[in-house]
């Protein structure tokens, strides 16, 4: 029996060329950030691969003069399947993502997309007038829309030079 | 049909000489039946005529892309959104029947069907 001599080179070769460096760095960087603003948000499951269990999709969150927009991914999801509801500034999104394959005796070659019922909620960073909420769902995205009340919306104050 | 085929595969960003893209790795479920394989992709938002799926003797290419995609992250609404496109490949085993393929496309997912040659499928064999 020969043990063979370890070559450091060939760990760094591999890691190479299934992540490249820059792009790792780059992704370990979105995720980190990403992490830390939930934290402050309040957020704290914003992503399955940080805290297992339920499945959480991708949202974006984003505000206009006069609007609130979430765009949440749900691709596979039907509209029936989804249910939205706003409480004063906290806005949730359940629903279930149903497995649609069709054989029960099957072999599966890979498993990425993830099924099962899903929660997320939002706070707002500011008021919205009840009864303005509208939801779009198009190829797998759902798009929610709350009109921002008076007081919330933006004031720009010029501020005058004595 | 289960191997993919190696290669920078991360999300990224790719400069070609006319627009900067943002690559995104899709999700996708792969699954064997006994006479098919189905590939199903997640690919949220983007359009019917946006995907394009190629496949060759030994390789299935699946790409779309989006003009604006989520950025994954709580963000307060930028004007600098990068077009993206979703793109993954396979490479394909030999008892895949690449002359019929199905694809359909609903609800922001593509599902593919492969059909298995001929000479690869079960057969019964009759007692004489």
């Amino acid at each position: 029996m020969s043990l063979m001599k370890r070559n450091p080179g060939n760990n760094i070769e591999l890691w190479n060329r299934e992540f490249p460096i820059p792009q790792a760095l780059d992704r370990l960087h979105t995720e980190m950030s990403r992490v830390f603003s939930d934290l402050f948000r309040g957020d704290l499951a914003a992503d399955g691969s940080f805290f297992s269990g339920n499945w959480v999709p991708a949202a974006d969150v984003s505000e206009t003069d006069d609007s609130y927009i979430i765009r949440v991914e749900l691709p596979g999801m039907k509209k029936e399947d989804v249910k939205i509801t706003v409480n004063d500034t906290l806005l949730t999104i359940r629903g279930e993502r149903k497995d649609e394959t069709e054989e029960k005796k099957r072999t599966y070659h890979r498993i990425e997309r993830s099924y099962g019922s899903f929660e997320r909620s939002f706070n707002l960073p500011g008021a919205v007038m009840s009864g303005s909420v509208e939801a779009r769902y198009g190829n797998g995205i759902l798009t929610v829309t709350l009109q921002r009340t008076e007081e919330s919306k933006k004031k720009v104050h010029t501020i005058m030079i004595k | 049909m289960t191997k993919e085929i190696e290669k920078p595969k991360v999300d990224g960003t790719e400069t070609n000489a006319t627009e900067t893209v943002r690559v995104i790795r899709p999700a996708v479920d792969i699954q064997e039946l006994a006479d098919s394989y189905v590939v199903r992709v997640d690919i949220p938002g983007a359009e019917k005529e946006s995907i394009a799926a190629h496949i060759s003797e030994s390789t299935l290419t699946v790409s779309a892309k989006v003009q604006d995609h989520l950025q994954r992250d709580w963000a307060i609404a930028s004007e600098t959104q990068l077009p993206a496109e979703y793109r993954r490949e396979f490479s394909l085993a030999d008892n895949v029947e690449t002359q019929s393929v199905d694809a359909a496309y609903e609800l922001g997912v593509l599902k593919i069907t492969l059909r298995k040659k001929q000479q690869f499928l079960p057969k019964e064999i009759k007692i004489a």
